[in-house]
């Protein structure tokens, strides 16, 4: 075969084709095989744009390889078609230099990959994400976001929401053992929450305990007939009271409560006749 | 006239205070009560009805006792200023 590809091999992806727009291509249904990585360019599967090595410029990793010696994604890729039509947009448009080797972000070669690069090599590698990449690039980053967070509630959303490309119908095993998975973390970061908080509740209770004081019945002891019934107080500031004395100089015992720190006066029972002080 | 009867208030308070009168004798020796009293006075004998009976929680509470002493000395403070307590 003729090669075709800027690095010399025989890209059958890069094959001439018709634009998408008069749907020349799209006669492997969109619902992917088992296993079966669609390429982002074109929605084509592995079958149609066979993965090269890793090390060669401009290759992307492969899931596994077939027995017969094609290399498959295992899942869907990411960000599906939102890549654009440009076959060579992953590595921006500069495939001799430029590597995918996750499917996420390009490297600069093997400078990239080796870290030779320098700092700029890693920032390139990021601009990656940039562009058409940005909305299931920010779904899968939000989901590892969370993960990250511990807000497995958002990666349960993600889960369901097919950013990782996993199906339910593809393979079942997989998607509800990775979901069982999410599951079991989300409880365990709750309980994990829940446990955390408990001392928060101790210190609460005491406080409350060393605070909230119930003071029971005490009778005058040079006047009997008067004495206080019940206090509620927390700390030394009385709360509520219930007391039988007298409300002024030479009158009757009165039944009333005390409310608030102020004492404020509710008569109930008792007194005789007109008070001065009333 | 009102004046005298806060300053034998303010007597039987700081005499309380300073434990050289029970607070039931400071009640017997209280002041007639009169229309014209105002309010510090009217508060002035309530403290000390609830001073008379606490002395249970003040045994065994001291911080309590502080905060009912330091009630009482306010209120000399204000009945000393004529002042009208809220």
């Amino acid at each position: 075969m003729v090669a075709n590809h800027p690095s010399g091999f025989f890209d059958l992806a890069a094959a001439p084709r018709q634009p998408l727009a008069v749907a020349a291509w799209p006669t492997t249904p969109r619902k992917t095989r088992v296993g079966v990585f669609r390429h982002r360019s074109s929605g084509q599967t592995s079958s149609q744009r066979r993965c090269r090595s890793i090390i060669t410029p401009g290759s992307r990793r492969c899931g596994y390889k077939t027995v017969s010696g094609r290399h498959e994604w295992l899942n869907r890729d990411p960000i599906q078609e939102l890549g654009g039509l440009n076959l060579y947009a992953y590595v921006g448009n500069n495939p001799i230099n430029r590597i995918d080797p996750y499917g996420l972000a390009w490297y600069d070669g093997i400078a990239g990959l080796t870290g030779l690069g320098g700092p700029g090599t890693f920032s390139a590698a990021w601009s990656g994400f940039g562009g058409s990449w940005s909305d299931s690039a920010n779904s899968i980053g939000q989901a590892l976001g969370g993960a990250a967070a511990g807000n497995w509630d958002q990666v349960a959303n993600a889960y369901d929401s097919g950013v990782f490309g996993q199906t339910q119908d593809a393979d079942p095993f997989t998607y509800y053992g990775t979901r069982a998975a999410v599951d079991t973390a989300a409880a365990a970061t709750a309980a994990a929450a829940a446990l955390e908080a408990a001392p928060a509740a101790g210190a609460a209770c005491k406080k409350l305990k060393d605070n909230l004081h119930f003071d029971g019945p005490k009778w005058n002891s040079k006047d009997p007939t008067t004495g206080r019934i019940g206090q509620i107080r927390w700390g030394n500031t009385p709360l509520i009271r219930l007391d039988y004395h007298r409300l002024e100089p030479g009158g009757n015992p009165v039944l009333h409560l005390n409310i608030g720190p102020e004492g404020t006066h509710i008569p109930l029972w008792g007194g005789d006749g007109p008070s001065v002080w009333q | 006239m009102k004046m005298n009867k806060r300053q034998i208030i303010i007597d039987l308070l700081s005499k309380v205070l300073a434990g050289e009168m029970s607070p039931e004798v400071a009640l017997d020796s209280w002041p007639i009560a009169e229309k014209s009293d105002d309010k510090s006075i009217k508060k002035a004998w309530h403290t000390l009805c609830h001073y008379s009976i606490d002395d249970d929680i003040r045994a065994k509470d001291k911080s309590y006792e502080a905060s009912q002493r330091h009630a009482i000395e306010e209120i000399i403070v204000a009945l000393g200023h004529a002042r009208v307590t809220p």
